[in-house]
């Protein structure tokens, strides 16, 4: 679930958080982003390198991951695409080795993703995050219950 | 999952990713060779490294390498390195690109990633589709065009391109066609998905240097003897015409995954053959371990009535009163018998994902031929078929090929 690392302790702890937190995911754009507000659809369609740019402009956005062993990371894939990070990894990997597509940046935590939104216009992250940060604006909010 | 890194310029950025595998394995059978797998362990065969530069020079412009170093290349015949993917992309809008450059052919399920073994459970993609000559069929120089989108969450990709062909398969034949046409699409939903690929070569010439002799012994003759003549044109592909149609799917159901494809082939012209093959695959996905099970069927007929040309031949000059006719008679019989064969397989094995980006495989399959033919064996050794006397069984109808695999991607 939150990682096919090899610790297995930190597995099962992290399968623990995501059992009980129900924080919202919210998917954020610095305030100069061409986009106001985008669907679950259209957040996945980004965030899968199904469309190249955002909606209705020519813009391609800059994707920020989270890294892979992050509950959020886990959490955002799958509300967004129903994929488990197994079957993530293998769609990415056909999507890169064909030339169809390319990874979305990984930074290091929820802050990092915070930063990376707020420095750059295209930017597009997803946060574990109650308010939104000063400088960004939320386009999607991804419930925590499910 | 951490691959590749991506460097940020201001106005050109570049992202560097590879793949690698090695595999080891062993065809438990003196007689046969399978690309090089024979009856000691090898570690060439299946091993690959690749590594990929994807660049975006503006907002609608990128490019693609991919360069491919193989322990043993089912082209070349031996250990090579060739550039398999270098194309430039023109993005015209959110969901429609042009590729220009050297791409993929779109021929399999998993023709976009046929090296990367991660992307697959496998150690090798079921071989009664992917077969070793038809693989070799993997690249064309030309164009395409490319619309990628999704409606209602149900991915579509369609592609339509254009090109020439120039490939070689095990070192011996020549594949060479002016003129292709290719044509795909899928779609993905979470749980299914589903494709058709039509490809044509127009103007296809096969030809192989091991033939030659052959050919031209008979190309002689047909100068003096107008009967030989049919009998050159049905062992030669010249401007003849390929044409290839492939549907393809796979489904989850919970843990469950099941995989199917089939494809018919058919060359037309002065030599006709006819090719078919299919696998259905499935396995149970248990935390990090997928075992799996797959059944394949192929089959390919030589449909020129090679056996009537020859006796049409006893006209010019009867059997037995020329002992070098008689052996060219044989080797025109030997070459055609070479277009005929068939096999069935199963295989069983288990894929364990180590890493998030790495996962190690162990597998068994076993084949059985049908006929006189050694299947698939036949066209990944095309030598030793070659030498083969016709109408002589070989002495094995089976074989069995074990093979474990490491595949990473980085």
């Amino acid at each position: 679930m939150a990682g096919l690392g090899i610790n297995l302790p930190v597995f099962l702890l992290c399968y623990c958080c995501i059992a009980t937190a129900s924080s919202d995911i919210l998917v954020i754009v610095n305030e100069s982003s061409p986009v106001d507000a985008l669907t679950t659809e259209q957040v996945r369609n980004l965030f899968l390198s199904r469309a190249a740019y955002f909606p209705d402009t020519d813009v391609p956005a800059e994707l920020v991951d989270q890294p892979v062993n992050n509950a959020v990371f886990t959490n955002f894939y799958q509300k967004v695409a129903n994929m488990t990070p197994l079957k993530l990894n293998r769609y990415r990997a056909r999507i890169i080795f064909s030339g169809r597509g390319r990874l979305p940046t990984e930074v290091e935590d929820n802050q990092s993703a915070v930063n990376a939104v707020l420095a750059s216009p295209n930017a597009i992250a997803y946060v574990d995050s109650q308010q939104v940060p000063g400088g960004a604006r939320v386009v999607c909010r991804l419930s925590g219950a499910d | 999952m951490s691959l590749g890194f991506a460097a940020d310029c201001a106005s050109a950025d570049f992202d560097l990713t590879g793949f690698l595998s090695v595999a080891a394995g062993k065809l438990g059978n003196d007689e046969l060779v399978l690309n090089e797998y024979d009856d000691d362990w090898s570690i060439t065969s299946e091993s690959v490294l690749g590594l990929q530069l994807d660049a975006s020079l503006t907002n609608r412009l990128s490019t693609t390498v991919q360069v491919v170093g193989r322990g043993y290349s089912q082209q070349s015949g031996e250990q090579d390195i060739s550039i398999d993917w270098a194309f430039g992309r023109y993005q015209l809008s959110s969901l429609v690109s042009i590729r220009v450059g050297r791409m993929r052919m779109p021929l399999f399920l998993y023709s976009d990633v046929l090296e990367v073994g991660y992307a697959y459970p496998w150690v090798r993609p079921p071989i009664d589709m992917y077969q070793p000559g038809v693989v070799s069929l993997d690249y064309f120089d030309g164009a395409d065009v490319v619309v990628v989108g999704a409606v209602n969450n149900i991915d579509y990709d369609i592609q339509l391109g254009i090109g020439r062909y120039d490939t070689k398969v095990g070192g011996l034949l020549n594949i060479k066609s002016d003129r292709t046409v290719d044509f795909s699409a899928r779609l993905t939903a979470t749980d299914w998905q589903l494709r058709y690929s039509y490809v044509t070569l127009l103007d296809v010439d096969i030809t192989a240097s091991e033939f030659d002799p052959v050919i031209d012994g008979l190309e002689v003759l047909g100068q003096s003897y107008p009967d030989f003549t049919p009998v050159k044109d049905a062992l030669r592909t010249t401007s003849d015409r390929l044409i290839y149609h492939a549907i393809g799917g796979r489904y989850d159901y919970n843990s469950w995954q099941f995989s199917s494809e089939i494809f018919r082939a058919r060359l037309k012209g002065d030599s006709e053959s006819e090719f078919k093959g299919w696998y259905f695959s499935t396995g149970y996905q248990w935390r990090q371990f997928f075992p799996y099970a797959v059944w394949g069927y192929s089959v390919q007929r030589y449909l020129s009535d090679m056996e009537s040309l020859l006796v049409a031949t006893e006209d010019d000059i009867p059997r037995g009163a020329n002992s070098e006719v008689d052996s060219l008679r044989n080797a025109a019989q030997g070459v055609a018998s070479l277009g005929t064969g068939s096999q069935h397989s199963f295989t069983i094995g288990l894929r364990y994902d180590v890493t998030s980006t790495s996962a190690i495989k162990f597998e068994a399959q076993r084949f059985s031929f049908g006929g006189k033919s050694r299947g698939v064996l036949s066209a990944s050794n095309l030598a030793s078929a070659f030498l083969r006397v016709p109408g002589v069984a070989p002495q094995n109808d089976h074989a069995t090929l074990l093979a474990v695999s490491y595949d990473w991607v980085f």
